[in-house]
């Protein structure tokens, strides 16, 4: 089910509808988990019976984990979940990689197909229980009891497929508590969900077309057509994901329960170490948390544990060699610039330069993250740097519109995000911007396409 | 305000706002559907226009390389059209009185393209019916409609690069060139084709309604020229004159020079002003 689809506006009204009618905790909860299952089965059903095993399973490990501080159990549960991921999300990639070693090797072997059907959101689940498996080995969260709050926990529809990251620690105490209505909440909730709406289907989906065509064939492409293609696909990206985060935030809000940011405008970054803490950053936090401090962090091998976890974030965005490509390079990236860049100065040509120089690199590594194959990126890469340059040609009117209309006004919209910012304005300035967001969506969005993030 | 306040009136006039808005669309759905598609806006022209002698339907070669007024025409020519929107806009241009000629573009990514007919949507709010009709693109449209009687339908989706634009605010000088289409004879044997005949059943339907139909294979530039004289397409003109029993105009062998074209397909200023002329002298001729 899409965020952007009459399914998902009929099930969130039924579910808002049953939750407030009711002050009983186990009936709102409930309410809260037939919807997140109903979400997740919409679109594959025989999905929902992993989804369920996890929940049984990690579970019952986490209250083992509690009365037994096992080492040996906690890497067990790690294997478990990261085995579904990886069978899931990794077997076709390695089994052709072994099968194309293998043939190189002049060895015939065949190796049995795996799944082609990848469950929705694994990535994002696989890592928020294993948080909370940390966690309480770590004695900093104690193991749920109520089976009901943890299933609800581990699938609550709002951010079950793509984030943000939730924390046990931050979201548990809340499903535990009889939440009052919030009408401040519930009105920043809405216009959450109008503007992440709007992020995904009058900015993300119009723009991604434009994209979408120049990765199709770059070799068709004109340098200008190239580059106007690599700022629609990262203007495509970034839209598309904060539109999934707004919304999911939102839609938590208007349960009263608080789900944290995700962005915070990540493209005025003037160094690669700020973007990584301004782009998706539950994940961030977590490959902080539960991979660069348990490494060692910056007390050891500081150097090799970023372009490590770097090199791990890459493959976690997908199975395919682009996206470990992608890591790696993010990894060097910020390895040089921990040896080399000197502290940001207060002069704002040099803070304007820099966030230029951070923003072309960062898109510049886009194209393997959008490429298909290594080939395709590198075609791209061609028109992009390598001659002939050509940068005459029509640019697309509703594309030139969108990129400048986003690009200056997307850091004016992430303020108005912020906790009673959009409250405060005067009613009729409230209804003003959501009626040009409504004309905008109305206008444009009728693509309904996945949200970008829904795969990894 | 306390919160509890400030969100029922701001769900209150979330509300209010898309019922009205809602209620406007309905009322103006008309407008809106014309804002909504290329060829239902030129449609939408035609029909607020006064009463003209001649239409024009085509692609983007027509489109740009055409002015309606000086031909006693109205432009419905839309880029990127094919066989069957030009049949269905056909259809429809024929229910205008005082309409004396139809002028047929034929050239072959006409022939080759798949544009449909616009199709009425099936959805229950006017709002989401229409909902292409407010696009920033399209809204200027809207604006436009009541101002139909001063159109000539050419002024809307040219290929028009800034450069030409400030040509025609130049002026454009006085073109030398003294060039004449091919009046294209009739093919020695019949060879039947679907669009031949879809073409000749267009003529025909036209004659039913008492209009004279002439078919016009548009300017190309060297590199188009050098596809289609003395092939296939030739071939093809020459099946349509004897099937359609209607005057075929081939000006796409004319050598014009470069600078009548602003790309391989689409006249310039320059060169719209001289088809246009030459056109006229033929459809005068015709007529």
């Amino acid at each position: 089910m899409l965020f952007n689809s009459a399914p998902f506006a009929a099930l969130l009204a039924a579910t808002l509808v049953a939750y407030w009618s009711t002050r009983v905790l186990v009936v709102r909860l409930a309410a809260l988990l037939v919807a997140s299952f109903t979400f997740y089965a919409w679109r594959h059903w025989p999905s929902l019976f992993l989804l369920l095993a996890t929940i049984g399973f990690n579970y019952v490990l986490g209250r083992l984990l509690e009365s037994k501080r096992s080492g040996r159990l906690l890497a067990f549960g790690i294997a478990v979940n990261l085995s579904a991921l990886g069978w899931f999300k990794y077997s076709a990639f390695v089994a052709a990689n072994v099968q194309a070693l293998l043939s190189t090797l002049g060895v015939a072997v065949s190796i049995p197909q795996p799944p082609a059907w990848l469950p929705l959101g694994i990535s994002f689940f696989t890592f928020q229980v294993i948080a909370y498996l940390v966690d309480v080995y770590r004695g900093e969260l104690k193991a749920e009891r109520s089976l009901l709050v943890f299933a609800v926990f581990k699938s609550f529809f709002a951010q079950l497929v793509a984030g943000p990251i939730v924390r046990g620690r931050d979201m548990l105490p809340q499903l535990k508590e009889v939440q009052r209505f919030d009408a401040a909440a519930a009105h920043r909730g809405l216009f959450l969900l109008i503007a992440g709406l709007f992020l995904k289907s009058a900015v993300a989906d119009v723009i991604g077309q434009f994209a979408q065509a120049a990765f199709a064939a770059p070799e068709q492409q004109s340098t200008l057509g190239a580059w106007l293609g690599l700022y629609a696909f990262s203007a495509q990206l970034l839209a598309d994901f904060w539109g999934y985060s707004t919304m999911a935030i939102g839609a938590g809000l208007l349960f009263g329960l608080r789900l944290p940011k995700n962005f915070d405008t990540p493209y005025v970054s003037r160094r690669l170490q700020e973007f990584w803490r301004r782009w998706h950053i539950t994940l961030g936090a977590w490959f902080r948390d539960y991979l660069y401090l348990p490494l060692g962090g910056n007390r050891r091998r500081a150097l090799f544990n970023v372009f490590f976890v770097m090199a791990v974030a890459g493959l976690w965005h997908g199975a395919g060699w682009t996206f470990v490509l992608w890591g790696v390079l993010h990894g060097l990236w910020l390895v040089l610039e921990r040896l080399f860049a000197s502290k940001p100065t207060e002069s704002r040509w040099r803070a304007a330069v820099e966030r230029l120089l951070v923003f072309h690199g960062v898109a510049l590594l886009w194209v393997l993250f959008n490429a298909k194959t290594l080939e395709i990126a590198l075609r791209y890469y061609g028109r992009l740097l390598l001659p002939p340059w050509d940068f005459g040609g029509p640019v697309p009117e509703v594309l030139a519109i969108g990129l400048l209309g986003f690009a200056l006004l997307h850091r004016g919209l992430d303020r108005l995000m912020e906790d009673g910012r959009f409250a405060a304005m005067p009613l009729k300035a409230q209804l003003l911007l959501c009626a040009g967001m409504l004309l905008l969506l109305l206008g444009y969005g009728g693509a309904k396409l996945d949200f970008i993030y829904f795969v990894f | 305000v306390t919160p509890q306040r400030g969100l029922l009136r701001f769900v209150l006039g979330l509300g209010a706002l898309l019922v009205g808005a809602e209620l406007l669309a309905r009322a103006f759905e008309p407008q809106l559907a014309a804002a909504s598609d290329r060829t239902l806006f030129k449609l939408e022209l035609l029909r607020r226009h006064a009463p003209t002698r001649r239409v024009l339907i085509g692609t983007s070669r027509f489109n740009d390389g055409l002015e309606g007024a000086p031909l006693q025409a109205f432009n419905l020519s839309v880029p990127s059209s094919s066989l069957a929107l030009q049949r269905w806009e056909l259809d429809r241009a024929l229910k205008r009185q005082g309409l004396l000629m139809v002028v047929l573009e034929v050239s072959p990514p006409l022939l080759e393209g798949a544009a449909k007919p616009p199709a009425a949507s099936d959805e229950p709010l006017a709002l989401l019916r229409q909902r292409r009709g407010l696009a920033l693109e399209n809204l200027p449209r809207l604006a436009a409609l009541p101002f139909a009687a001063r159109f000539d339908g050419s002024e809307f989706f040219r290929t028009r690069w800034l450069k030409e634009w400030w040509a025609e605010r130049q002026g454009i000088a006085p073109v030398a060139f003294q060039g004449e289409p091919t009046r294209v004879p009739g093919a020695q044997r019949f060879i039947d084709g679907e669009q031949v005949r879809a073409l000749a059943a267009m003529a025909e339907k036209g004659r039913a309604h008492g209009l004279r139909t002439v078919f016009v294979a548009p300017p190309a530039d060297a590199d188009r020229r050098a596809e289609q004289c003395g092939g296939e397409f030739e071939l093809f003109l020459k099946q349509l004159s004897l099937r359609g029993g209607e005057p075929v105009l081939d000006y796409s062998c004319l050598e014009l020079p470069p600078d009548f074209f602003i790309s391989n397909a689409h006249l310039s200023a320059k060169g719209r002003a001289w088809f246009t002329a030459s056109l006229k002298e033929q459809l005068d001729a015709v007529q």
